[in-house]
């Protein structure tokens, strides 16, 4: 059993370290599935011009709103994704945190990685 | 609850975001691949099943380009015959891949959703849920 005050200086330090080490293990988690040596802060725009400048190509949009990035080299692909316009309960919720998500798959017939949020920037 | 398969029900879900996929890509999804040869026959029956229910169409594509190649229902359960040809297992890193040629360049074998194959996946994902078989994370 803890002795620390909830109330005290100590339980409040407590509180917010915890908080923060949950905030940190949440972001590992999201980021598990990132396009390796990005930046997770970088917008749309960004993170584009990172695609193009390591040899992807925009193959076409998709069939839902978005576009398809292929690194003819590596096998590597991108699907950076629109928000849907509607929500089911089982959908991932990091496909409606932002404005846009990504899914990376490292090589052509690997599993496609699992969504990614696109912070929203001006 | 459904009258589909567990792994006819895995393969519609995992077409509903982009409505087709690749086979080995499939594979290495609905499973967490061992190499036993048993996943590709479980997949081959999975896809004959949904083409026969008008849910899928089997066809072929490049990578870049693409160039999309959809199949007759006919054509679909022909290219199934013989799909076990198409794989290899790389025990490296351990996944199914193309069993001849380069990957990057071939054109390989594509699982494209009908507009009833992506309705029932709805339906199955609003059940059942995203991915439902890994593990959370």
């Amino acid at each position: 059993m803890s002795v620390t005050d909830p109330e005290g200086i100590e339980g409040q330090i407590a509180h917010h370290e915890a908080t923060a080490e949950a905030a940190e293990a949440r972001l590992a988690e999201i980021l598990h599935d990132a396009i390796p040596d990005t930046n997770p802060g970088w917008g749309v725009n960004r993170l584009t011009k990172e695609l193009y400048d390591r040899g992807f190509f925009l193959e076409r949009p998709t069939d839902s709103p978005g576009l398809l990035y292929k690194n003819p080299e590596t096998g590597e692909e991108v699907r950076i994704m629109e928000r849907p316009l509607s929500q089911r309960p089982s959908d991932p919720a990091e496909k409606f945190t932002f404005g846009h998500y990504y899914r990376y798959r490292p090589g052509r017939g690997e599993r496609e990685g699992a969504h990614v949020p696109i912070p929203d920037k001006e | 609850m459904s009258d589909l398969t567990e792994m006819e029900q895995r393969v519609l879900a995992e077409l509903e975001e982009f409505w087709k996929e690749n086979v080995f890509a499939m594979l290495n999804t609905i499973f967490d691949p061992t190499g036993d040869e048993r996943e590709v026959t479980l997949l081959q029956e999975a896809l004959r099943s949904l083409v026969e229910r008008d849910y899928i169409l089997m066809g072929l594509e490049g990578f870049f380009p693409s160039n999309p190649e959809k199949f007759t229902k006919s054509a679909s359960l022909q290219l199934l015959s013989n799909l076990e040809g198409w794989f290899k297992f790389d025990s490296q890193d351990p996944h199914w891949t193309l069993s001849k040629g380069d990957i990057k360049k071939e054109r390989i074998p594509m699982i494209f959703s009908t507009p009833a194959g992506r309705q029932k996946a709805g339906e199955i994902l609003t059940q059942r849920g995203y991915q439902w078989w890994r593990p959370k994370r």
